[in-house]
């Protein structure tokens, strides 16, 4: 199923990391595409921008933020905007996705993707917001399902349906990491494969892989890791539900050398399988 | 900055910006996370005694259990920021002591942007005013290098000018020559020469001799190297002059006002720095 604004299955890409530089300049590797952090690239007129120019030559770029904060209760940051803006210019970006959550409020900015109340205030204040950055953009945001670590009481909507309703007011795509899922899922007692049932499939644009760290009484989402079997399988479900979406693999903590991080990536190829065909190959699906 | 537009009543669910405040608020407070909603920040938002009935408890972590998680990643993330940006004040300090004087300076000075670049730009200033740094003054003076370092590193790429560039400027128009520096350079004045000690650090070596020595540094980028080049204080001066939009006249009277420069001294300085591609432009007035 392609979504509603025919954004393309790019294939299956990895994070541009400081670290790969060497590497994709001088090998020129076969990726499909390369994810950017924004905010590395969005101050800075050295290396990091000559390297990400020629990379945007000769691959797709996507552009991934973690300053938007688009749930905060302070005033949107149009200087913030502006130069996000510019680096999609520059870059010819796809798109631009950042995160359901607030970073900081009376002028601070935690750096951290902080949890929103599901509840009515939140959905109205998200929505307006998302309204007006698309608006300044000019082109949907992409909002990912952040890893959350505490839920508030006074939430009265779960993450998936509060997300797939906030789509729906505020017309924006969804980036669904499915590893965010996992390690949610398991902080909060959820069913993961409930909510990628329940999330509209013609908003996502594009999903996320990565590895976590289980601490035993919680998960943290620290991209530091291979990615888990049940994070497989839920991408399994997510392949089976929506089809061909555009796939990134996130490692960003002890980053092996490119082509273990590349090789991880491709192996969601392996996931992408019909119900069908693993009914042939006598592969047992779960049964959401 | 938003004000609450109504009191959080007891017992009542806060309002959307009270919650931010008040979870913020325990985020960036030191100490334990029990002392944290006790902060006045945060109890200003929240009564403390109300704190944990705001998050749910998961099947293995009590509310406050959960909201600690964040406060420790707060930490964690911005002192890693600060030790991508200062590798020599924690081989001079050693890793303990730089995270301690990294959380005081976070505490300080939490970041008020959206990129953690520029978040420890005040850290050469803030190490006066911590006690128990040992010889502030050189680790102040090795903060600034490396501060300056940063800046330098993600500065805007411009044209480089050649010699050739003033090679069809008549010697009667040179007075009248303005010399445009390029953009990822910056000049600094140090008591310490702690250039050496960063590029003995990074040969692993020991450091030399950290006596005080009035150093003059040009710290510059080219082909996305980061290099000091040292040059005595006319010379400094000189440059320093020009970088200001001084014409290479007034240039060479601020040299002579520190101690001057031979002829010889000057075109060899000259010779050496645009060798090193120092500048993007030379303009006739």
């Amino acid at each position: 199923m392609a979504n509603r604004w025919g954004l393309p299955d790019l294939g299956f890409g990895i994070g541009l990391r400081t670290v790969h530089f060497p590497h994709i300049l001088s090998e020129r590797p076969n990726v499909d595409w390369f994810e950017i952090l924004s905010e590395n690239f969005m101050d800075t007129g050295g290396r990091p921008a000559h390297v990400l120019d020629q990379v945007a030559e000769r691959y797709p770029v996507v552009m991934h933020g973690v300053s938007m904060s688009v749930g905060s209760t302070d005033p949107i940051n149009f200087t913030y905007l502006k130069k996000l803006k510019e680096l999609a210019r520059r870059t010819n970006a796809r798109w631009i996705s950042d995160h359901l959550c607030w970073t900081g409020v009376s002028g601070l900015n935690t750096h951290d993707l902080l949890p929103m109340p599901y509840t009515d205030e939140s959905l109205r204040h998200v929505s307006e917001r998302v309204r007006v950055i698309s608006d300044f953009l000019e082109r949907p945001i992409i909002l990912e399902n952040p890893s959350t670590y505490l839920e508030f009481s006074e939430s009265t909507w779960n993450e998936w349906d509060f997300l797939a309703e906030l789509a729906e007011r505020s017309g924006c795509g969804l980036l669904l990491d499915v590893n965010n899922v996992y390690v949610s899922s398991f902080n909060h007692g959820f069913d993961p494969f409930q909510y990628v049932e329940s999330i509209p499939a013609d908003r996502v644009v594009q999903i996320h892989l990565a590895g976590h760290t289980n601490k035993g009484t919680h998960i943290l989402d620290t991209h530091s890791d291979h990615v888990v079997d049940e994070v497989w399988q839920l991408y399994r479900r997510v392949y089976q539900r929506m089809g061909g979406i555009a796939t990134l693999l996130e490692w960003d903590e002890a980053i092996p050398d490119f082509d273990t991080v590349h090789a991880e990536a491709l192996k969601a190829r392996n996931y992408r399988t019909a119900p069908e065909q693993e009914a042939r190959d006598g592969r047992v699906t779960h049964a959401a | 900055m938003a004000a609450s537009p109504t009191p959080h009543k007891r017992g009542e669910s806060p309002r959307l910006s009270q919650l931010q405040r008040w979870m913020q608020a325990c985020i960036v407070a030191n100490g334990q996370v029990e002392a944290a909603i006790e902060t006045e920040a945060a109890a200003k938002e929240i009564p403390a005694n109300e704190a944990s009935g705001l998050i749910r408890p998961s099947r293995t972590l009590a509310p406050l259990e959960r909201l600690d998680i964040y406060r420790g990643m707060y930490e964690l993330r911005l002192v890693e920021a600060l030790r991508v940006d200062y590798p020599g004040l924690i081989q001079y300090l050693g890793e303990d002591r730089f995270d301690e004087l990294a959380r005081l300076y976070v505490s300080a000075h939490p970041s008020q942007s959206y990129t953690l670049n520029r978040l420890g730009d005040r850290l050469p200033n803030f190490i006066q005013q911590v006690d128990g740094i040992p010889r502030p003054r050189f680790v102040e003076a090795l903060a600034r290098l490396e501060l300056l370092e940063t800046l330098v590193f993600d500065e805007e790429e411009s044209p480089v000018a050649t010699s050739v560039s003033i090679a069809g400027v008549g010697q009667e128009n040179w007075g009248g020559l303005r010399l445009r520096p390029i953009r990822a350079l910056r000049l600094v004045r140090l008591d310490y020469p702690v250039h050496e000690v960063m590029q003995a650090f990074r040969r692993g070596a020991p450091p030399p001799s950290l006596r005080p020595r009035r150093t003059h540094l040009i710290v510059y980028r080219r082909e996305f190297g980061l290099f000091h080049l040292p040059v005595s204080a006319p010379a400094f001066a000189l440059f320093q002059a020009l970088a200001e939009g001084a014409m290479l006249e007034e240039a060479m009277h601020a040299m002579f006002e520190v101690g001057g420069g031979s002829q010889k001294q000057v075109f060899e300085w000259f010779r050496q720095w645009f060798g090193e591609k120092l500048f993007q432009s030379v303009e006739v007035s």
